[in-house]
């Protein structure tokens, strides 16, 4: 049986663009499994506790609940498209959902019997809903893009930085202070004594 | 003092355009000179080349010696003489008033009395030679065309120098020893006090028989026969001289150097006591002759020339065991038998050898007080140096006498000799050195460092000296100094010649004369090495600025300023090390450079600056292939505030219309 030699090399940096890949996908998918476990927790509750909140409010008026499931449908929509399993979309569309779900919610408890004020056919009502549904989005769309270009801004400034410094060790100590060429040069031979 | 006069030591004057032929010598051409301190007084300027190589040891020892009986050297050093290629020697002398007791070369002398040869000139040569043998040098040029009278009336005379060429150069054979005879020379050495003995005693018999002992006589004829019937009575009917000069005749020509009259004796002598004259026809001689180029020879010396004069019969007759045969069988004296014998045993063994060597070692065997006789070479002991000079300047002859030298044929010789020759203390150390520096290529051995070793006054014979006349270690750094400003000075900044002299002359470095010798190869060490040494030499002999060398030296550093990595140091240094290389300060130029603190300063600077570059190296890197992670992240952190945010809108919005709606 062949026997494998153990390799000499401790775990260096990866050098190959495969290995790079690789490399940043393990980590990538650390990070992800990590947050994933985390947020679906955290998701499960909120999900729980709106559920409880929608049928305790819905036991006392089926309508206000029809409402609240319709008024949080982008929120479901959102919570099915994001295939982020913290669902930040789903958070943001929802937190932005409720905010305007709950005024008209607790307005149509508080509305007098004999007003015929129903929210279900209140057009403000839904376009309040739908509006901070869609501010929402927005917030979810804009705000990554917005930390993507500062992280971008900080990684070019960084890199301007590593370059100056090169520059200047060049400047102060010559091109060999970036090659291994002239440190390393052998001695000339001594040649052979003349005759 | 006219601008541009040649001057020696400050003081004579040298006129090339007015020849004093009455004192050259075949290779060194006189001129008139002038004292300025004693107007009207002649003084001659003897021009010496290296070749034949003066002898300096001598004339240091004799400069300012006014005595009678010798020619006083005023003064001499290194002239720029008009029409030489490069400076030579020039000799200031206090010529003899009265000319030439002969012209040279002619084969006649006047008949002298018994009276005027002992009061004209053998006394002042006693004299001046008391002299010289007080101060341990030897003249080895007493013949007649090289004694002058020391007046215009011819009462007195005086030696001629015999400082221009080597020890006996000029001397015919007549008036050398057997030995010396038989030396090329330049190859005669400096001999012994015996050898000025012998060639006074040759001159007091040309005086009283007014014949030059030889002339007209084949001198390899009169060779043979003075080996065989003694130097007396090969020149002379021992008869038919005068009866009151006989005893001192026989006493200074003996052949046997241990039984011949030294000064003291010859003295005595000369006051009228009786000294006991040497035996007369000691030679060894053969019952049956041994026939050889036509001739039939009765002696181991004698035969032994006669088969070095013609080398490939000799050999054979060597190889055939005809001479040895010859020797065993007529030889009364078997030591030479059994040497012979030895060395034909040991080219037996070794399968032949070459015929020269073969003859050179026989001949030493045959007759070990003869020269050493190689490839027709034939040179003494004392006489390697200087024949060493002119080998070296002749095609192949430098690496003919190499050969000799590998050979350990100067060891042999000394090893050969018998019992009662000074061997000398370490003598025997430094030939065998001799034979290890020749066959070693490195720089500072080689030939040439046999040849400065050999010869202690020779002048460095490199050609970046620029032909300046270079005697000391002292003076080569102005004269390689002058070389570098007028940029004669290549990418080399000494050759082999001067590696040698440097090594003999002031024990330098083998590896520092190395880095010297090959700067291309040259690596931050050898530099540096190279440096100290010549600073070394600046130091040690006080030379004075050395510009031309310092600009070389800064060439030769630049791969050193550029192993600092600070640039702006670097820059510094280098502006530093011109500045203090146009100085000729070598040492300074060596402190500035070699400063370990500052290379250590420098190299932990560097590393450090490496370690930071390498590491923005790093962070650049990571920052490209993390921008994909890091862009997600930002997206998640931006999804978790956007939903942070619409949860605080949405309490603030709702708080506040409650707010509003029951306030």
């Amino acid at each position: 049986m062949a026997v494998i030699p153990p390799t000499t090399a401790g775990p260096a940096a990866p050098n190959t663009q495969a290995q790079i890949a690789a490399a940043n996908a393990k980590t990538a998918a650390a990070v992800a499994a990590q947050a994933r476990k985390g947020g679906k927790s955290g998701m499960i509750l909120i999900i729980g506790l709106g559920l409880f909140a929608m049928l305790a409010i819905g036991l006392g008026s089926p309508s206000l609940l029809v409402f609240m499931i319709i008024a949080l449908g982008p929120t479901i929509g959102a919570a099915l498209v994001d295939k982020d399993p913290e669902k930040h979309s789903a958070i943001a569309v929802g937190a932005m959902s409720l905010a305007a779900m709950i005024p008209l919610v607790l307005a149509q408890f508080t509305a007098k019997s004999g007003s015929g004020y129903h929210v279900l056919r209140d057009p403000f009502a839904w376009l309040s809903v739908y509006g901070a549904a869609g501010v929402g989005w927005g917030i979810h769309a804009a705000v990554p893009a917005v930390t993507v270009m500062l992280s971008d801004l900080r990684a070019e400034w960084r890199r301007k930085d590593l370059l100056k410094l090169q520059d200047d060790l060049v400047e102060e100590w010559g091109a060999e202070v970036s090659t291994k060429k002239k440190a390393e040069q052998p001695k000339a031979p001594a040649g052979p004594r003349a005759s | 003092m006219a601008k541009g006069a040649i001057v020696v030591e400050d003081r004579y004057v040298i006129h090339p355009d007015r020849p004093a032929p009455e004192h050259a010598t075949p290779q060194t051409p006189a001129v008139m000179a002038d004292d300025p301190m004693s107007p009207g007084e002649a003084r001659v300027a003897l021009i010496c080349d290296i070749e034949p190589l003066p002898r300096i040891e001598v004339m240091d020892k004799l400069r300012g010696l006014a005595r009678p009986g010798l020619t006083q050297i005023a003064a001499f050093g290194p002239v720029d003489f008009p029409g030489a290629n490069g400076q030579r020697l020039a000799v200031v002398v206090h010529p003899g008033q009265g000319g030439r007791l002969v012209a040279p070369g002619a084969a006649t002398v006047p008949v002298m009395s018994t009276e005027t040869i002992f009061e004209t000139v053998v006394r002042p040569i006693v004299i001046g030679l008391t002299e010289m043998f007080h101060r341990n040098q030897t003249h080895r040029g007493i013949r007649p065309d090289n004694i002058f009278f020391s007046d215009a009336s011819q009462t007195r005379v005086v030696l001629g120098q015999s400082v221009t060429a080597p020890a006996g150069y000029y001397q015919p054979p007549a008036f050398e020893t057997i030995e010396c005879a038989m030396a090329d020379p330049e190859g005669k050495g400096t001999g012994t006090r015996a050898e000025d003995m012998f060639s006074l005693g040759v001159v007091m018999l040309a005086l009283c028989t007014g014949k030059i002992p030889g002339a007209g006589v084949d001198p390899e004829e009169m060779l043979a026969r003075r080996i065989e019937k003694g130097s007396l009575d090969a020149y002379a009917d021992a008869q038919a001289l005068p009866r009151d000069l006989i005893d001192g005749l026989r006493g200074l020509l003996s052949d046997d150097s241990r039984e011949r009259w030294g000064l003291e004796n010859f003295k005595s002598w000369l006051e009228g006591n009786r000294v006991g004259a040497p035996r007369v026809g000691a030679t060894i001689r053969a019952h049956q002759g041994f026939d050889f180029g036509g001739k039939k020879w009765w002696t181991a010396a004698g035969t032994a020339m006669a088969l070095c004069r013609r080398p490939e019969q000799g050999a054979k007759a060597l190889r055939s065991g005809a001479v040895l045969d010859w020797m065993k069988r007529s030889l009364p004296d078997n030591i030479p038998v059994d040497a012979l014998s030895s060395v034909l045993a040991e080219f037996e063994v070794s399968g032949g050898g070459t015929d020269q060597m073969l003859l050179a070692k026989a001949s030493i065997a045959m007759d070990p007080q003869a020269p050493i006789r190689f490839s027709g070479m034939s040179v003494r002991l004392d006489g390697l140096g200087s024949a060493m000079v002119t080998a070296m300047r002749k095609p192949g002859g430098g690496a003919l006498f190499g050969d000799l030298l590998k050979a350990n044929l100067p060891s042999y010789w000394l090893n050969s000799q018998p019992k009662h020759v000074n061997r000398g203390i370490g003598v025997t150390a430094h030939l065998e050195k001799l034979g290890r520096w020749v066959s070693d290529g490195g720089p500072g051995a080689g030939m040439e460092r046999c040849l400065y070793d050999l010869n202690p006054n020779l002048p460095c014979l490199s050609p970046i000296t620029g032909g300046r006349w270079v005697s000391e270690p002292s003076e080569l750094l102005p004269a390689i100094d002058a070389a570098a400003s007028a940029g004669g000075l290549s990418r080399q900044p000494i050759d082999r010649h001067i590696a040698a002299f440097l090594a003999s002359r002031s024990h330098a470095d083998t590896t520092q004369l190395l880095g010297l010798m090959q700067p291309q190869g040259l690596d931050e060490h050898s530099a540096i090495g190279t440096l100290r040494l010549l600073a070394e030499l600046q130091s040690s002999f006080k030379a004075k600025s050395l510009p031309g060398l310092g600009n070389y030296c800064a060439e030769l550093l630049k791969p050193v300023i550029d192993t600092f990595h600070h640039r702006r140091r670097r820059g510094k240094l280098h502006e530093a090390v011109m500045a203090v290389a146009r100085s000729g300060n070598l040492p300074a130029l060596l402190k500035l450079i070699d400063d370990a603190d500052f290379k250590k300063i420098d190299r932990r600077g560097f590393e450090k600056a490496r370690e930071l570059f390498s590491k923005a190296e790093s962070d650049l890197s990571h920052l490209e292939r993390d921008a994909p992670r890091r862009k997600e992240e930002a997206r998640r952190k931006g999804r978790e505030s956007a939903a942070l945010i619409s949860s605080g809108l949405s309490v603030v919005t709702v708080a506040l219309l409650l707010f509003l709606k029951w306030l």
